[in-house]
């Protein structure tokens, strides 16, 4: 009998699978009209929705499933975004793999940020990742022949899926979409197997983790990586969508604002719950600033003000509270007689 | 298990000295616990025994001393590296994967040997079985009494397939029907290979158990014998209770 119940808790849809799949649909229903818009409006809004949802996607990994805040995920989208931008400019360089060689560089440095920082506990990852991210953009500033400094970087646009540039803005939704999908997908993967549970219980308890042979740091530094790489794709996206960059607009601090503000009232740890903040707040956002467009800055006070609210009255978040919802908190009913009865008769 | 046969050594300590600040927390304290034994370390409050625990799974560093773990030295090794070397441990608190459920919590474990979700799952379905928490597998593990937490971390290091069990202080906040049921496990782990050292208050405990205690005292190594001669052992009872009642 315990066998057939086992059996039945798991491979099975069941109810408890709604906050899972659920958002799907609501990409779908989103996505739906992309083909049929014509509004170059809407269609800009969708794809730095869809861009930053995905953002947020990677940032949440690491902090949200990892434990591992960190300020300075706006390093890598910039990181990324001139990469491929001077591959492009000066030699030619395709951008997808401009993809590639930003996410090498991003990785590159976050493995020099997190071999000092995670084996320390505390703001020490924090605080470097903020450093890091103060230190990129100045450095970028002050490189005028390389990166042309303040005055930022043009691309020419040259349409084509070699060049990762499109006429229709249609195009762009659909690669932001797909790119979206992709980072949700790869933390699909990494929450059900061996490195996912590693992860959470580092963030959970991390000596507990180690006395249970979890190798924290590596576990930590692999997440990292797998996360600064997909903002860094973010990055190159932007820079391909927009066809101008410059420090100011890739190594913003609203960058990583945006990506927190979305996961922690989405639900941080969870897998969708980046995505549904990003698909609410955003657009409310947006009209907002359009509405008080005159009062410079009132959206930014509008962030602030929803963190905090959010941070003290749903701290797990839209998507945690439907999971707990969902979740099963009750003993197995059926068990319940079968197995104190086997205690009692092993005491004999 | 055959007693009479000569065991082997498995778990060997040298000289473990270490200090912190003016402090000698752990002075050049020596011993062997054989494979297949149950050993266990008593002494007063802050006598050590944490520390020893801490420097032998790789928590501290030892000043000074070896730890011999299977004839390999496993000083300063971290304790991921001793956990997968074969050392298990529970902590005096718990430290329980709150936000995630029993199941979970036990995975992690399993995950120490295997690769695959699906086989953690399956081996931490069974040793469930066994410390009888399957019932409540699907639950989180905050949502636990302290009973069922020790209990589930108990499966979590087991799952971890170890040959040497370091157990702090697990009986601590048991009622004695609980106590009953945790003694009788310990004492079928020597029959599945699996060698017992562990910290214990509950005198009842130690003394059911123990096939051979040693005692700590500030440190230092005071006693090292079967239980009946440490109750009788008159260092013993001075250390505890005073020179007022040594007799």
């Amino acid at each position: 009998m315990k066998d057939n119940f086992a059996k039945l808790g798991k491979g099975r849809f069941s109810l408890r699978e709604i906050p899972r799949f659920g958002p799907i649909l609501i990409l779908i229903l989103i996505a739906l009209p992309i083909a049929s818009s014509s509004s170059k409006f809407y269609l800009s809004i969708l794809f730095s929705m869809f861009l930053y949802a995905g953002v947020s996607v990677a940032w949440n990994l690491i902090a949200g499933y990892g434990g591992q805040v960190s300020f300075g995920h706006a390093a890598f989208f910039g990181l990324g975004a001139y990469t491929s931008t001077l591959l492009f400019t000066k030699f030619g360089i395709s951008p997808w793999i401009g993809i590639l060689a930003g996410g090498f560089i991003s990785c590159l440095f976050a493995t020099m940020i997190g071999v000092p920082c995670f084996r320390l506990r505390g703001l020490f990852f924090a605080l470097s990742t903020m450093a890091f991210g103060l230190a990129v953009e100045t450095a970028v500033i002050n490189l005028p022949k390389l990166t042309k400094g303040s005055i930022g970087l043009f691309i020419l646009f040259k349409p084509g899926v070699k060049n990762l540039m499109f006429e229709s803005a249609v195009a762009y939704a659909y690669v932001a979409l797909a790119f979206l999908l992709l980072t949700v997908f790869i933390t699909w993967l990494i929450e059900r197997s061996k490195l996912g549970y590693q992860l959470v219980a580092v963030r959970e308890d991390e000596e507990a983790a180690k006395m249970l042979g979890v190798p924290t740091t590596l576990v930590k530094q692999i997440v990292f990586n797998i996360s600064v790489f997909l903002t860094s794709t973010a990055g190159v996206l932007f820079a391909q969508y927009y066809l101008f960059i410059d420090p100011t607009s890739v190594f913003t601090w609203l960058i990583v604002q945006k990506a927190m503000l979305f996961t922690i009232i989405g639900g941080m740890g969870t897998l969708w719950g980046p995505v549904v903040g990003t698909l609410l707040l955003m657009p409310l956002l947006e009209v907002i600033r359009l509405i008080f467009g005159e009062a410079v800055g009132f959206y930014l006070l509008l962030y602030g003000i929803i963190l905090i609210l959010g941070i003290i009255f749903m701290p797990m978040g839209i998507m945690g509270i439907l999971a707990s919802r969902f979740k099963r908190t009750k003993a197995r009913p059926n068990m319940i007689s079968s197995d104190s009865v086997q205690t009692v008769l092993e005491d004999r | 298990m055959n007693k009479t046969t000569t065991r082997q050594p498995l778990l060997q300590v040298s000289n473990l000295t270490k200090s912190f600040g003016g402090l000698i927390a752990v002075n050049d304290v020596s011993f062997t616990v054989n494979s297949g034994e149950i050993i266990g370390m008593v002494g007063p409050n802050g006598s050590g025994k944490t520390t020893v625990f801490n420097l032998i799974t790789g928590f501290l560093r030892p000043d000074r001393g070896l730890v011999k773990f299977d004839n390999v030295d496993i000083t300063g090794w971290s304790p991921t590296g001793v956990c997968r070397i074969g050392i298990g441990r529970t902590f005096q608190a718990s430290k329980p994967f709150l936000h995630k459920t029993v199941l979970e919590n036990v995975m992690v474990g399993a995950f120490c040997r295997v690769n695959s979700a699906k086989q953690a799952q399956e081996i931490a379905n069974d040793i469930l079985q066994e410390v009888g928490l399957a019932v409540k597998a699907d639950l989180l593990a905050k949502s636990l009494t302290i009973a069922d937490l020790r209990r589930m971390e108990l499966a979590r290091m087991l799952a971890t397939q170890p040959k040497l069990v370091l157990l702090d202080e697990s009986m601590s906040g048991l009622n004695p029907t609980e106590i009953a049921e945790l003694l009788s496990f310990f004492q079928k782990l020597p029959s599945r290979g699996i060698t017992v050292f562990f910290v214990e208050h509950v005198m009842t405990a130690v003394m059911n158990l123990a096939e051979e205690i040693i005692v700590l005292n500030h440190g230092s190594l005071l006693a090292q014998g079967v239980p009946t001669e440490i109750v009788n052992n008159k260092k013993v009872v001075e250390a505890y209770l005073g020179k007022r009642y040594v007799s």
